[in-house]
């Protein structure tokens, strides 16, 4: 289990961060995409936290927050005790090698032109370590590590499946030794048997390296398998967040409800009568006011449009934001 | 081209009036640069009338090329090689539309039989209204005049799940979201009520509450009035298992399996279909302990390179010698099963 020194001071601490992204429309009026707003929430080494939501839920751009791929609007985002938010590229980059990203589509997210052995080393060279020989090693045995032979490292990318590249994207993430690991729908692009290869393999390498991992993904079977706690995003905020075990027994929040209820499930004997969610989700340049989630919400009341719900918690560990105390599966 | 000859006349006795598909010995082969493969192999199967049937498999089994040599939507490299797929139409007149004039083709695609393609984006017209290409289907089959037509896409794009239809109708693809976009071509899909109705991943892409919504639609079709059949591919077993009746899985271009769901979900008998079942992760129910998922090892075989014998050999844990001798053949079971597996019988045990 834990130390009690890693349970009282997170890895990632993100308070308050928002992200807008200023448009203009065609017709020449200018809107603001509102992507992320005020999320709060820590992680601590060595767990594996998943997040969840639809399309547009926000979740792709707060990973990039995360590692700096976009800048926050407003908010703070901590990384073992600093301040990263704000940090100029050149202060941030001994960071950069601590926090590393998987890709959804291995594809697209590996240079066609390189060899593997630049692909897997190029972290290496970045960050100065080692030399040519010893990187040369460092790469086969990693090479290794994720299931592939080592003559992997004179071919390219065009050369492998879709599995293998994303063997070779988590080896060209892990071999600087992150201690945080950002997955993006690692397996949402690959075929049903390969996809259970690579979440063993991220699984395993997340328990062996007591790796932080940060799952995002849309698949709730996934997430349930892979991540000791889970974030449930809707346009831009999260409205549940609790350990994946009480969030998947007791989900509180009427989204997760919902969105847990609409799963498909082999087992269709104890399938419970599914909550039909109508519409969709709007547009983030013109969220709902209030509660986002009250335009679709069934047990939405004329107060959930005059309020921002906050978290509130039921246990430790499990927040929710609904402004609802009476809710008939919370009495 | 009506079935005409003796034998023609014994098949068209020997289906069923309800049997809405028959596809006999389908066989679509491909031509590449490395060499010619047979994409599809002869399959063969029914749909009954008011049934969902399954088409299960991975990227090359052939299950989206064997319903696009169903709709004659197959075009070079590919060819089709041989088969029938008997089609009962509205009016009870059995045809071959394998061997159909392309005329009479193109008014029963969206009338009679309908798909729903993979990718939305490619299949909508990027230079027409939402609303143009949805009228253009209920003007062209069913003669509606402009009001009406307008009237019925309304009607559908709110029974999609769209919200402000009227809005929706005057926007073009690229202004709508890629779910939106799939909902349209199901929309399209749906005007003319048609007797059979193809989905090839056609919620894959979609959010799991969209999802929810379009699979429920799919379901109101069939029941009722319209009493649609449905040809369902999907990768998704949770989707198979909430939808289906029957399903029949395929791996490098055959089929090794089919049968009732139920069966085929709870006592799976070839090592692929198992191996499918146990190599994602499924959303479970409270309490169930996390079970350790087992993939499958390696990956299918190139299509041009496909090894000697039983093609999912190299991948099984129970594969012997005998299994890549010879092709195993497709053998029928009694309880509306088929198994392609020489070792079926011992590893049920």
């Amino acid at each position: 289990m834990r130390l009690e020194s890693e349970r009282t001071r997170p890895l990632i601490s993100v308070r308050g961060l928002c992200k807008h992204y200023p448009v203009r429309r065609a017709s020449g009026e200018s809107a603001v995409i509102r992507a992320l707003e005020n999320i709060t929430f820590d992680v601590f080494t060595g767990e594996a936290i998943g997040i969840v939501g639809e399309s547009g839920s926000g979740k792709s751009t707060l990973g990039k927050m995360i590692l700096r791929l976009t800048d926050a609007t407003d908010g703070t985002i901590q990384f073992d005790g600093t301040d990263v938010t704000a940090m100029s590229e050149a202060k941030f980059k001994p960071f950069r090698r601590k926090m590393q990203m998987v890709f959804q589509d291995p594809m697209a997210s590996l240079n066609p032109r390189l060899k593997i052995r630049s692909i897997v080393g190029e972290g290496l060279t970045v960050h100065g370590i080692g030399n040519n020989q010893t990187r040369e090693v460092l790469v086969r045995k990693m090479l290794g590590q994720v299931g592939l032979s080592e003559d992997a490292i004179d071919r390219y990318p065009h050369e492998f499946s879709g599995g293998q590249l994303q063997r070779i994207g988590i080896a060209r993430a892990l071999i600087v030794n992150p201690s945080l690991l950002i997955a993006d729908e690692p397996v949402s692009s690959l075929d049903v048997s390969i996809q259970g290869q690579i979440i063993n393999l991220l699984a395993d390498f997340q328990k062996d390296l007591r790796l932080t991992l940060l799952f995002i993904s849309h698949d709730l079977g996934v997430v349930q398998y892979i991540s000791d706690r889970t974030i449930v995003m809707y346009l831009g905020h999260i409205v549940e967040s609790a350990p994946t075990t009480s969030l998947f027994s007791r989900p509180i929040h009427p989204y997760t409800r919902a969105l847990l209820s609409a799963r498909t499930r082999l087992d269709t004997s104890s399938t419970g009568s599914k909550i039909m969610l109508s519409g969709e989700m709007p547009s983030p340049a013109s969220p709902p006011s209030g509660c986002v989630f009250r335009t679709r919400c069934p047990y939405a009341i004329s107060d959930c449009s005059k309020h921002i719900p906050v978290a509130r918690e039921l246990a430790p560990q499990h927040t929710f934001a609904c402004l609802r105390d009476d809710l008939p599966w919370l009495t | 081209m009506k079935l005409s000859g003796a034998m023609a006349g014994n098949i068209a006795k020997a289906i069923d009036p309800d049997d809405v598909l028959t596809v006999l010995g389908i066989t679509t082969e491909i031509a590449t640069r490395k060499g010619r493969f047979n994409a599809v192999d002869h399959v063969s199967f029914t749909l009954r009338r008011g049934e969902i049937l399954a088409l299960v498999g991975e990227s090359g089994s052939g299950k989206s090329v064997t319903c696009h040599s169903i709709m004659q939507l197959i075009e070079k490299p590919a060819a089709i090689r041989g088969g029938r797929a008997l089609f009962r139409r509205r009016d009870g007149t059995l045809i071959d539309l394998l061997t159909e004039r392309e005329a009479t083709l193109r008014k029963l695609r969206g009338n009679e039989f309908a798909l729903i393609p993979q990718d939305p984006m490619s299949s909508l017209n990027p230079v027409l209204t939402i609303g143009a290409q949805l009228r253009e289907v209920a003007q062209r089959h069913l003669n509606f005049s402009m009001l009406a037509a307008t009237e019925l896409s309304i009607e559908l794009l709110r029974k999609v799940g769209i919200s402000d239809p009227q809005l929706r109708l005057g926007q073009y693809p690229h202004q709508l979201s890629g779910g939106m976009r799939q909902r349209v071509m199901i929309g399209i899909a749906l005007v003319c009520k048609p007797i059979l109705l193809i989905a090839d991943e056609a919620t894959t892409a979609l959010d799991v509450t969209i999802q929810a919504q379009i699979l429920d639609l799919i379901r109101d079709m069939r029941a009722g009035a319209t009493n649609m059949t449905v040809l369902m591919i999907t990768h998704d077993m949770g989707v198979v298992a909430e939808m289906a009746n029957r399903v029949i899985v395929m791996y490098a271009g055959r089929i090794v399996e089919a049968g009732p769901v139920d069966r085929v979900l709870h006592t799976p008998l070839h090592p692929y279909t198992r191996g499918l079942l146990n190599s994602v992760p499924h959303s479970s129910e409270i309490g169930v302990p996390k079970r350790r998922i087992t993939p499958i090892p390696g990956m299918a075989p190139a299509p041009y390179d496909r090894p000697h014998g039983c093609s999912f050999a190299p991948r099984c844990s129970f594969a012997k010698r005998d299994c890549t001798e010879a092709e195993p053949v497709l053998e029928d079971l009694s309880n509306h099963s088929q198994i392609r597996c020489i070792r079926w019988k011992e590893l049920c045990l």
